[in-house]
């Protein structure tokens, strides 16, 4: 069953890396843009520079598209380059970044639809958001990279292992570690 | 927020994988409530006007262009270089065609051997000619003057 699926996934791969051509570029940047973007944002906190490394991604995409052999999906192999691309990118400009997190809770809770009518419930579930913010903006790269891909984008943990380079194991305790310090700052301020 | 089998996992809830550092109960179900509502909040802050989305790709492609004629411009760049090159290493290993140098070498030492055998031929030697006229003159001078 887990042959089948390996075998299926290789050869959708293998099929896409065929089709990555100059002709059907375009049609791949409108299909991926948005999450590839959103990845570099929620890594990096800086829409500008998130902008300008979602072109760099797609650009790098299509100079390397003679190395992509289909071993996992364009969009996985496209967020991959994406976050190491934020990687390299944070590491040369990281504190700056950080510091220009933008903290308006409107900006970073706006999106929710809040199930909780009451005024309470939503002060609530703005503190949590902040909380979760704030502690993404604590972690390692590594750590937030784990953490964003699994609970922004929802990517199963063999997607994010293949899109890090990490051993499935890594993947884990990296969002253990995430999850147990997202628990403390949550019972710390909120529960 | 209740999730099952493989809804629940693609929607990045947490499965099983989770399981050791997930809560449960009350707490549980806080912190699932606090992650969706990140989830959202990620979508949010990352969602752009579609006229963003068109200029990102207008971007990509003029990039692209670019990329694509500096790359062939290196190319032309290349080759021109390399068959100047070329060009320039023929020019100087093909040897060359015979030359009117050697000509101009032979003729002048044809001058020389003939101006020799002049010389040889002659009875007195050049320099002393005016020496020899003025004898001349005078031994005809003087064999007059006797006569007379």
């Amino acid at each position: 069953m887990l042959e089948t699926s390996l075998a299926q996934t290789a050869l959708a791969g293998r099929e896409e890396a065929a089709g990555l051509n100059p002709d059907n570029f375009d049609a791949i940047v409108r299909q991926n843009q948005r999450r590839i973007f959103r990845v570099l944002l929620l890594c990096l906190r800086d829409a500008d520079a998130a902008d300008t490394l979602t072109q760099e991604c797609f650009l790098r995409a299509f100079k390397t598209r003679a190395r992509f052999r289909g071993e996992c999906s364009l969009q996985t192999w496209l967020v991959r380059i994406a976050v190491n691309l934020a990687q390299d990118h944070a590491k040369s400009r990281r504190r700056l970044f950080w510091s220009r997190l933008v903290r308006d809770e409107n900006i970073l809770t706006r999106g929710h639809h809040d199930p909780h009518p009451s005024p309470e419930g939503a002060l609530l579930v703005s503190e949590a958001v902040n909380a979760i913010w704030s502690m993404v903006e604590d972690l390692s790269h590594q750590q937030r990279s784990v953490f964003v891909l699994r609970y922004a984008e929802e990517m199963a943990l063999e997607e994010i292992s293949a899109v890090l380079d990490l051993k499935l194991g890594s993947v884990k305790s990296h969002l253990s570690r995430a999850l147990a310090t997202l628990r403390r700052r949550l019972q710390g301020e909120i529960l | 927020m209740k999730f099952t089998g493989n809804a629940r996992r693609q929607s990045g809830e947490p499965t099983e994988h989770d399981a050791g550092s997930f809560p449960h109960g009350s707490e549980r179900v806080e912190l699932e409530r606090a992650l969706a509502a990140f989830r959202d909040s990620a979508r949010a802050a990352a969602d752009r006007p579609e006229h963003f989305w068109e200029r990102q790709r207008l971007s990509i492609r003029d990039r692209l262009n670019s990329t694509r004629r500096s790359r062939d411009l290196e190319t032309t760049w290349i080759w021109a270089s390399a068959t100047a090159f070329v060009i320039l290493v023929l020019t100087l290993l093909v040897p060359r065609g015979e030359t009117e140098v050697p000509d101009i070498a032979a003729g002048q030492d044809q001058e020389l051997l003939v101006a020799i055998e002049r010389s040889l031929n002659r009875e007195v030697p050049k320099a002393l000619e005016p020496a020899s006229i003025l004898t001349e003159e005078l031994d005809v001078a003087a064999s007059k003057s006797l006569k007379k």
